[in-house]
């Protein structure tokens, strides 16, 4: 127990160095390139915790949260599902385009849009997992590659005639009827924008997440199977259907990433649906240490360097420092991790060590030798 | 290999003369298929000097990045941050070409960015034991936004933005000159109007190599075999590779 306290305690403090390491380099960077870092900050905080801004990151947020979460699912069993990124959008177009199509009865409707995005997510994911299981691919080259060809894939739907329709200068899909919308709540008392009603979705996903991985057997295969895959499989754990099956859930969740924006904003696809958000989960994965808890910090600070450096504009700040500070704090916050690791394997060997010599072994203190 | 190692003096010219036939024979076949192709399909374009030239400025790239990649993973490094250590690269020869007003600047200005790349990747993966992919992403992910910034701040000056420069563009910089090789594109260019299949196709193939390369190109090209010799032929190679 207290080397669990002990280790969290760690993993926040890595978190806050890294988090302190990289505002010191952005800070020098604006000092370096004339701008008053204090000011910029002092800015940023302003604007972002306006309530607008607030209701803005959070459903920033919440898009971040159900990628990074479907990236940390297979981090969780060292599999580096790159292709988050493919696996949302086609899930996003094919879903929205079955959306748009078909009119079905309010509440059906938008559960079976949701669940022809997780079936396109998990169907394009589990293509690499079964490469992987059966012939060995590395999911990392195997994704890379799926993200091209959904990119293709969707280059091929959108065009009219398919799932597109020409409207001004952009393709978009067929609106989903109001019948499979789902409305905003006002979440953020003062707040003109509404938070997207799926933000509950993504707290049940990060709930499901955490009892999967702590609480059933599945999740302790996963994570075995993440440590080591021999001694996985040595002990039974059939590591080629883990694979799969991880694979499989990884592209479900990744297939949700777009549903908060689809459902409750844009109502289609088009070709201003926002793209790389896969990537910015990996970050954000990598950040949040693959836990959901962490993961919901993570994406919170993202989203909020996100929208409040549209303020920066105002005072000729390029809006991409923040891009440097995003990029610091995933680079800073891997190195201090693993830092973090060794010092509390150390710890726990040191402990370990002077428990053993402190206390002889129970035998000896039976024979009498301790005396 | 075996071969090689058993008895270097005799097999080793002998094994290389086999190389060598293979390359020439898989060109002569390339130019066989590309002449078919084009005299089914009509379309007399496909082996003009024209497309050759643009089929190897655009492979140039490619190429590099493969070479980058070879080194990494002979190393047995998984080098995912390629595409952040190619964008720092592609900001950085900009920028030193702009400053210094050369060409060969770009190249120096090249290799500083990637460098930098290569220096955190490795600072992250050799020296605090950071997973490669992890260490990789991250920088592919710092690099777009640090070139972003900096162009930003570098490339909207007064200055800049008169010579074109703007924050998601470099100022024109100068570039290499085209070594145009007159009399071989002479000969060449008149018997490839003829279209005679595969004599006109090889010299237009051939027209292509004369009118399109810069000193860039072949200093890229040079760097193949200079990479199979440094990694298969020298101490530091062997080393390298283990």
């Amino acid at each position: 127990m207290k080397d669990r306290v002990n280790s969290l305690l760690l993993g926040v403090l890595a978190a806050v160095v890294a988090l302190a390491f990289a505002a010191g380099v952005t800070s020098i960077v604006l000092e370096v390139t004339n701008h008053n870092p204090y000011d910029a900050l002092k800015q940023m905080v302003d604007y972002g915790t306006k309530a607008d801004q607030i209701a803005v990151i959070i459903n920033q947020a919440t898009t971040y949260y159900l990628s990074a979460i479907a990236v940390a699912i297979g981090f969780r069993m060292n599999l580096f599902n790159i292709g988050v990124d493919g696996q949302y959008q086609l899930a996003a177009i094919i879903a929205a385009g079955f959306g748009g199509e078909v009119v079905l009865p309010v509440g059906l409707h938008q559960i079976a849009i949701i669940i022809v995005a997780m079936l396109v997510g998990s169907m394009w994911a589990g293509l690499a997992g079964v490469l992987k299981a059966t012939r060995g691919v590395s999911e990392v080259i195997s994704t890379i590659m799926l993200n091209a060809i959904a990119t293709a894939i969707i280059a091929y739907l959108i065009k009219p005639g398919h799932l597109g329709h020409l409207a001004g200068d952009n393709l978009t899909t067929k609106p989903i009827d109001s019948s499979g919308q789902i409305g905003g709540v006002d979440l953020i008392p003062g707040s003109d924008v509404k938070v997207y009603g799926l933000v509950f979705l993504a707290v049940a996903v990060g709930v499901g997440f955490q009892l999967l991985i702590s609480r059933t057997t599945f999740g302790f295969d996963l994570r075995a199977t993440g440590r080591s895959a021999s001694a996985a499989q040595a002990s039974g754990v059939n590591v080629k259907k883990m694979v799969i099956v991880a694979m499989l859930l990884s592209g479900a969740i990744a297939g949700l990433v777009n549903m908060p924006v689809l459902l409750g904003e844009a109502h289609n696809y088009s070709l201003s649906t926002p793209s790389g958000i896969g990537f910015t989960g990996i970050a954000i994965a990598l950040l949040g240490r693959n836990s959901p808890v962490g993961i919901l910090f993570a994406s919170l600070l993202w989203a909020f360097l996100d929208t409040s450096a549209n303020i920066l504009q105002l005072s000729d700040i390029p809006q991409s420092v923040v891009l440097i500070t995003e990029g610091i704090v995933v680079l800073s916050a891997v190195i201090a991790y693993e830092l973090v690791r060794r010092y509390a394997l150390r710890l726990q060997q040191r402990r370990v060590g002077r428990e053993l010599a402190e206390d002889p072994p129970a035998g000896a203190e039976a024979l009498g030798v301790s005396s | 290999m075996t071969a090689v190692q058993e008895a270097p003096a005799t097999r080793a010219p002998v094994v290389r003369n086999r190389v060598a036939t293979r390359v020439v024979l898989a060109a002569l076949l390339g130019t066989v298929a590309l002449s078919l192709t084009r005299v089914i399909s009509d379309q007399n374009g496909l082996t003009s000097a024209g497309a050759t030239g643009a089929a190897i400025n655009l492979s140039i790239p490619i190429m590099l990045a493969g070479l980058g990649g070879l080194w990494a993973e002979r190393s047995g490094v998984v080098n995912i941050g390629l595409e952040g250590q190619m964008i720092l690269g592609t900001w950085f020869g900009a920028y030193f070409a702009y400053k210094a007003d050369s060409a060969w600047m770009l190249i120096v200005g090249g290799i500083v960015g990637g460098v930098i790349g290569g220096i955190l990747h490795a600072i992250a993966t050799v020296g605090f034991g950071v997973d490669q992919i992890i260490s990789g992403v991250a920088l592919n992910l710092l690099a777009p936004g640090a070139t972003k910034y900096l162009s930003g701040i570098l490339f909207t000056t007064d200055q800049a933005t008169a010579a074109g420069g703007g924050e998601t563009q470099s100022p024109q910089v100068k570039q290499f000159s085209t070594l145009r090789w007159i009399d071989a594109h002479d000969g060449l260019s008149k018997v490839a109007r003829h279209h005679w299949f595969f004599i006109s196709d090889l010299c237009g193939v051939l027209d292509g190599f004369a009118t399109s390369l810069n000193v860039f190109t072949i200093l890229a090209l040079l760097l193949v075999p200079l990479s199979w010799f440094i990694l298969w032929r020298t101490a530091f190679g062997l080393r390298l590779r283990c």
